[in-house]
């Protein structure tokens, strides 16, 4: 099978020192991946230099329609969620009014369409974001711990939507997080970053085929312990 | 009792409260009242100066030369805050540059401006514009530079347009900046006006306060200042009023 993402001998040095260190990557397209690991171990630099923002050396085989979500939203506060949700789109653009409102449901937000971004919770900023960066149809996802900075129950609530996102638009997904659960309930595929370096991969937990509900089950308590073991 | 008059009611005391005080201690003749008049005194002057036409002439002229040297200032000084701000071969050539001017007092050109000028409008709306243009440069410039990163690559994902991004993210994200620094503008335009009208002119409420001083009419000069620092203060709040209308988002994010 022909790979969305492919990487080689993927090194980035920030500061004199080596971050990530001789990455091979394989991502299927409509595959959703998650890349877990500690606090300082490269992943966000790994998105990054997937995204084209960091100099790296060794090969890297990506789309060029990329979309992006961080952890601090990176809503427009200038915007409306209407506005943000349209930015970048042209008038060229299919149905472009269709395709904001499509994406303002999607959201769950067109009751909100005329707020700004601070009159709203981080929960719906973080919907916006996504929802922004899915109207552009990108061929590819990249998802910085987008529900780091939201709380619990929040966070529940927004993997939960994305999976039905995702199962909707089957984009590729690749997720950077710490949190191992994030990871298991929406991935596919999950990759140990440790030290710079792809280790362990889980593949056999897939929530798309079982449902978010799954994390309660004995084999999703059996992964975690797993990958927990080989961070 | 509605909220709004408490407000008003609040704002209002101490400035009645101080004019008391002002009043009783003009009248009790502990400082000479010539030197010192109470402010009931300094109100008359004022009706007379506005019933006599003096006053709306110079006020007018002032308030024209603040605003075009506001406005001269205030373009060029977020225009080059701007590019310097974010292209970083014009930072390396300009700032160096505008930094070493920065520091000199405003009022400093005044004389030199006089040369090169005399002492028409020009020379008081370049001096204007001049001192208005380094505070408004300052922010505008730090503000550029501090465009928050994740902002610019959402942005560098979503539009191909560098006219898109610079338009509808640098500008908007440094504008909370660019405002603080227009605020600090207007106060230092109206210093100019004043000190440009005292060092040489013809009109104006620096020249209507300077002849005053002449004939030692210490009731007209502070009706001049009075008038003075109501415009100033005008002028802050209608910007500022005006920068929340057109831009609502500041005022929720700040």
């Amino acid at each position: 099978m022909t790979h969305c993402i492919e990487t080689r001998h993927l090194t980035v040095r920030r500061g004199g020192r080596k971050v990530l260190s001789d990455i091979h990557l394989q991502v299927s397209p409509g595959e959703f991946v998650a890349i877990v690991g500690k606090s300082g171990v490269g992943k966000s630099t790994l998105l990054h230099a997937l995204a084209g923002h960091l100099p790296y050396s060794g090969e890297i085989n990506i789309p060029k329609k990329i979309g992006m979500v961080f952890q601090q939203f990176a809503v427009f506060p200038w915007l409306t969620a209407k506005e943000n949700i349209g930015f970048g789109l042209t008038m060229e653009s299919k149905g472009k009014i269709e395709l904001i409102d499509e994406s303002l449901r999607l959201a769950g937000l067109e009751d909100k369409a005329q707020k700004y971004p601070a009159a709203l919770s981080g929960g719906q900023q973080q919907r916006i974001a996504i929802a922004r960066a899915i109207a552009h149809r990108p061929d590819v996802l990249l998802m910085d711990e987008p529900f780091g900075s939201l709380d619990a129950y929040t966070r529940e609530q927004m993997q939960a939507w994305l999976l039905d996102v995702w199962r909707a638009h089957k984009t590729t997904v690749v997720l950077v997080t710490h949190d191992i659960e994030e990871a298991l309930v929406l991935a596919d595929r999950v990759i140990v970053l440790t030290d710079g370096k792809l280790g362990d991969e889980f593949d056999e937990f897939r929530p798309s085929l079982h449902g978010i509900d799954a994390k309660f089950s004995y084999q999703f308590l059996q992964m975690r312990q797993k990958i927990t073991e080989s961070l | 009792m509605s909220a709004h008059v408490k407000r008003i009611g609040l704002l209002c005391a101490p400035v009645v409260a101080l004019l008391f005080v002002w009043e009783i201690i003009s009248r009790s003749a502990v400082i000479n009242p010539l030197l010192f008049p109470p402010p009931s005194l300094v109100a008359l002057a004022l009706w007379e100066l506005i019933r006599n036409g003096v006053l709306i002439v110079d006020a007018a002229v002032s308030l024209w030369r603040v605003l075009a040297g506001l406005s001269i200032g205030i373009l060029l000084g977020v225009s080059t805050g701007l590019l310097t701000g974010r292209m970083q071969t014009l930072d390396s050539v300009m700032s160096p540059a505008i930094n070493f001017l920065r520091p000199l007092p405003p009022v400093a050109i005044i004389p030199i401006v006089i040369v090169w000028l005399g002492i028409d409008d020009a020379a008081k709306i370049f001096s204007i514009a001049l001192a208005v243009f380094f505070p408004v440069w300052l922010n505008t410039h730090i503000g550029a530079q501090r465009v928050v990163q994740e902002y610019l690559w959402s942005a560098e994902l979503l539009t191909r347009s560098k006219f898109t991004i610079f338009s509808r993210v640098v500008l908007p994200a440094a504008l909370p900046f660019i405002v603080a620094g227009v605020r600090t503008a207007i106060s230092t335009a109206f210093i100019m006006v004043f000190v440009s009208e005292l060092a040489g002119a013809q009109s104006g409420l620096g020249y209507r306060i300077s002849i005053t001083q002449l004939a030692y009419r210490v009731d007209q000069m502070m009706a001049g200042l009075v008038v003075l620092a109501l415009f100033s203060a005008l002028c802050d709040r209608v910007f500022t009023r005006t920068v929340l209308r057109l831009f609502p988002w500041l005022s929720l994010h700040q």
